[in-house]
């Protein structure tokens, strides 16, 4: 089921109903190193998510037929736990609030950086700490334990 | 004759075995003493009685009880004295005077006492001297019974009259006696009070004279009835004349007195001033007409309505306001015009009132009433209650009532007209917040798009130069977007200021130096002083504070060809506040374009907006964010002298959070990070903020274990510092708390911020995924961050189970 492209990069949905947006993000993360699918709108997004898994998903809230808050008490009501990123418009903590009531584990306000975009996606990525009692994963540990 | 008697009235009289005399005829005296009423006795020098006449017996006694006894035993103990001088005198042998009073009381046998006359003549010897007295005594009672009354009456009368004349003298009313002719005879006081005459003058006059001539044949007619005995008095209101020439009004009582014969000898009249009384009465009258007359006229209803509401008086304008005559009202309750619930309130307010005796003064009420025609009327009642002065009871309610439906339909119109500005205005805030966000979705992709192709290598030089410039054309178009946003949420006063300890010198400083590159373009100097007034730290908002120098100063630096733009800081510990001033050399600006300058989307002028550029809203939002600060901006200009903008805002000094923040460190590996600081101490909270604030973090502080965990399970982070030992919560228990509550945090690193050195219990038992020490080491704190939030490159994740297909 897994489909090798040309990388073995995470696998992310991107539901995004503008399209010069989910290109735009599309493109960012395949530069990355990431494989991308895409929805234009809930309803599609949901069904992407039904035939595949992903490794995240970064979901729009403001879409036509279903928007991002629908698809998130969808996948809610069936347990599908994809971390999910919701992509909102500038300062609408509301929303943030809700989406994240809702399930989801991070948001990024538009307009965004691509940096940004990149980190959060990462974040959004990243395995889950196994929580032994290891280092961590990059040098300064030799400093923390002084 | 009978020895001593000298006197033939007075025969000598006495029982003949008392005499010791003799008697030529005794018989006869006997008999004539015998026989005449007269009581006569015979006293001897000592005044014992000797002999006395049988017509004692009129008295009760015998003759035998007397002789021997005497005489003043049987008088009257008042009138002793007298009988005592009066015999004396015969005694002495003197005739006692004519006229002196000879009447005495003697005791009859029954106890009762008996006026008599005597008439004592003194009885002599042979030698001529004086043997004893003789007396007759006539029975006067009668008499003195009769003088008695006749003393009595006289005295009664003198006394009636006595009392006429102080009556008459002293009565509070005038009082005249009036001879025939109308002449006046005898006059009070308070006539002449009344009159203002002069006694003399008064009786030189006939009431005629005082009279006030119209009131006078009415007068005249009067008195021929009453002389004519048509009628016993009269009694008219009537005016004279005072001696001032002044006119009095006065109620006249006329009664006639007659002689013994009937016929008519004075009249008596009595005088009544009733100018008080007539004051008061036209004054009422006069009042009472005033009242009509304002009642009538005013354009305010006027009413006056029993306790039941029922009304009594409804002044004309009811017509013009309600439509009904005040007769279609009378009689009907002021309750029924009014709308159910307006008469509830109306109830209520009467019933208030009377409830608190008066204390509560009614209030005026709006009601709504329907007019004649049927059209709705709003009506404002100012009421008062009617009260009796002697009692202090309600007796009714007098009402104004005014019409306001045109007031009230202007204030409905006004709130309308308000609530749709309100509306306009909420409508257009959400517009600019819609259009920018409208806008700044394409500009996404326009920059996205433009950053793609910008790292693409295949780009030649002049592709790039376009390239560049369309990215910062966006740049500045977003830039634009953002402040329409910002000046809306100023204007629906949503914005959210969070002041912190901030480098204050350094930090403005900073912003300054960002416009080098556009000043040394132009040529100007850059000035920056701080008075050494200004603290290291102040607390404020630094994003808000730097967005109005950014402002000031990129106006300042857009308008001034050439010279100087100066910052200047100024602090004043005694208030706190800060002044900061960007003075600039620039054309200066006249006082009218100073006046606009504030205001939103308003430029000096047109051509400056295509000379400029820009929104117009730059100094509109300057202003807002300044006020939101809670102080004020302003600026100080003259035309072709430069300008000063200044603005002033409340900041208290705040404790440096040590020397820590200046860092060496590149910014740029922490950029955007999300990091939670959980700890209870403020200096080491305020410390870890300024350091990865400074490295480009955005910071989210907590000062306890629940505070901390509620954040973490609604905000997205990428670290959590943890302090370990905290009351309340400890961090291993809010590690635990985060980590098993599901949510946008439950699997980021948290770092045990703590001085202990038991590394292995934190970071296994404990669960923490690192340790930083305090006390804090700067370049550990950034290093140890940006190690965990490292995200390198993407790692295929999908052998992890738990993104279960729907």
């Amino acid at each position: 089921m897994q489909q090798s492209f040309d990388a073995n990069g995470p696998r992310i949905l991107v539901v995004e109903d503008d399209p010069m947006m989910l290109e735009l993000i599309c493109t960012r993360l395949s530069l990355a190193g990431y494989r991308t699918a895409h929805a234009r709108d809930g309803h599609e997004g949901l069904d992407r998510l039904r035939d595949q898994k992903f490794d995240a998903m970064i979901l729009d809230i403001n879409m036509p037929r279903l928007d991002g808050f629908g698809v998130l008490e969808q996948m809610k009501a069936v347990g599908n736990r994809t971390p999910t990123m919701v992509l909102t418009a500038r300062n609408q903590s509301a929303d943030v609030q809700r989406a994240i009531q809702l399930g989801a584990r991070d948001f990024l306000s538009k307009p965004f950086e691509d940096q940004k975009l990149l980190s959060r996606v990462a974040r959004l990525t990243r395995p889950t700490p196994t929580r032994q009692p290891s280092a961590p994963p990059s040098q300064p540990v030799s400093r923390i334990i002084w | 004759m009978p020895e001593g008697v000298s006197h033939p009235a007075a025969p000598l009289a006495g029982p003949a075995e008392a005499v010791a005399v003799e008697d030529p005829h005794p018989e006869l005296y006997r008999l004539l003493a015998e026989n005449i009423s007269d009581i006569i006795i015979r006293a001897d020098l000592e005044g014992a009685l000797v002999y006395v006449s049988p017509t004692c017996r009129l008295w009760g006694y015998e003759p035998e009880e007397l002789i021997g006894r005497p005489s003043t035993d049987f008088v009257h103990p008042d009138d002793r004295e007298r009988l005592l001088a009066n015999t004396a005198q015969v005694l002495q042998g003197r005739r006692p005077d004519d006229d002196v009073d000879r009447t005495i009381r003697y005791r009859r046998k029954d106890g009762r006492w008996v006026w008599l006359e005597g008439n004592p003549r003194a009885l002599r010897d042979e030698a001529g001297r004086v043997s004893g007295l003789i007396n007759v005594f006539r029975d006067v009672t009668a008499r003195k019974r009769a003088e008695a009354a006749a003393l009595a009456a006289e005295a009664e009368r003198q006394a009636n009259v006595q009392l006429f004349e102080n009556a008459f003298h002293h009565a509070p009313i005038g009082m005249a006696l009036v001879g025939l002719d109308g002449r006046l005879l005898k006059i009070n006081a308070a006539l002449r009070a009344l009159t203002g005459y002069s006694e003399p003058k008064l009786l030189s006059l006939d009431f005629q004279a005082i009279t006030y001539p119209e009131d006078l044949d009415a007068d005249l007619d009067l008195l021929r009835r009453l002389t004519r005995g048509e009628i016993p008095s009269y009694q008219m209101d009537k005016r004279y004349v005072r001696a001032d020439g002044a006119v009095v009004w006065a109620r006249l009582s006329v009664s006639m007195v007659v002689d013994g014969d009937g016929r008519p000898k004075h009249y008596v009249g009595q005088v009544q001033d009733l100018t008080a009384a007539h004051n008061a009465r036209r004054a009422l009258t006069e009042s009472e007409r005033r009242f009509r007359r304002l009642a009538d006229n005013a354009p305010d209803m006027v009413t006056e309505s029993r306790l039941d509401g029922v009304l009594t008086y409804v002044s004309p304008a009811s017509e013009a306001i309600t439509g009904f005559t005040p007769d279609e009202l009378l009689g009907r309750t002021a309750f029924a015009f009014m709308q159910p619930e307006d008469a509830e309130r109306m109830r209520a307010m009467c019933q208030t009132v009377r409830a608190s005796n008066g204390a509560v003064a009614p209030w005026p009420i709006q009601f709504r009433a329907t007019h004649k025609d049927g059209r709705p009327l709003w009506l404002e009642s100012k009421p008062a209650f009617a009260v009796d002065p002697e009692t202090g009871r309600f007796t009714g309610l007098n009402d104004v009532i005014r019409d306001v439906t045109a007031q009230k339909t202007l204030e409905t119109e006004l709130r309308r007209a308000q609530a749709e500005a309100e509306a306009a205005a909420a409508a257009k805030g959400e517009f600019l917040a819609n259009m920018s966000h409208e806008i700044r979705t394409p500009l996404t992709a326009i920059l996205g798009f433009a950053g793609l192709l910008a790292e693409r290598d295949e780009m030649d030089d002049i592709g790039r130069g376009h390239l560049r410039r369309v990215l910062s054309a966006s740049r500045s178009l977003l830039s634009i977007v953002n402040d329409i946003l910002d000046f809306s949420k100023l204007e629906a006063a949503s914005l959210e200021l969070s002041p912190r300890p901030t480098p204050l010198v350094e930090f403005a400083h900073e912003v300054l130096l960002m416009f080098a590159p556009d000043a040394d373009a132009k040529g100007l100097t850059l000035d920056f002083i701080a008075e050494s007034a200004t603290p290291d730290h102040v607390a404020l908002d630094p994003d808000r504070f730097r967005q109005v120098l950014f402002n000031l100063i990129g106006n300042a630096i857009k308008f001034t060809p050439n010279g100087t733009v100066r910052l200047r800081l100024d602090y004043d510990r005694k208030t706190g506040r800060l002044k900061v001033a960007v003075r600039d050399s620039g054309p200066g600006l006249s006082p009218a374009d100073q006046a606009k300058l504030f205001q939103r989307f308003a430029q000096v002028d047109g051509s400056s907006t295509r000379q400029h550029g820009g929104t117009g809203l730059g100094l509109a939002i300057c202003k807002g964010l300044v006020e939101a600060m809670g102080g004020e901006i302003g600026l100080e200009s003259e035309l072709g002298r430069g300008a000063t903008f200044w603005f002033e805002i409340p900041t208290p000094i705040a404790d440096a959070p040590m020397a820590a923040a200046q860092s060496e460190f590149s910014p740029s590996s922490l950029d955007g990070a999300r990091v939670l600081v959980i700890d209870d101490n403020r200096a080491n909270r305020e410390l870890a903020r300024a350091v990865l604030e400074h490295a480009g973090t955005e910071v989210t502080l907590a000062s306890g274990g629940a505070e901390g965990a509620d954040l973490a399970a609604v905000t997205p982070l990428d670290l959590i510092l943890l302090d370990r030992r905290m009351p309340g919560l400890d961090g291993v228990q809010t590690l635990k708390l985060i980590r098993a509550a599901p949510g946008p945090n439950d699997g980021i690193p948290i770092l045990a911020f703590s001085a202990d050195t038991d590394l292995d219990t934190l970071l296994g038992e404990g669960g923490f995924d690192g340790v930083v020490s305090k006390p804090i080491d700067v370049s550990v704190l950034i290093e140890t961050v940006a190690a965990w939030i490292q995200w390198g490159a993407p790692v295929a994740r999908l052998e992890r189970d738990d993104a279960a297909v729907v």
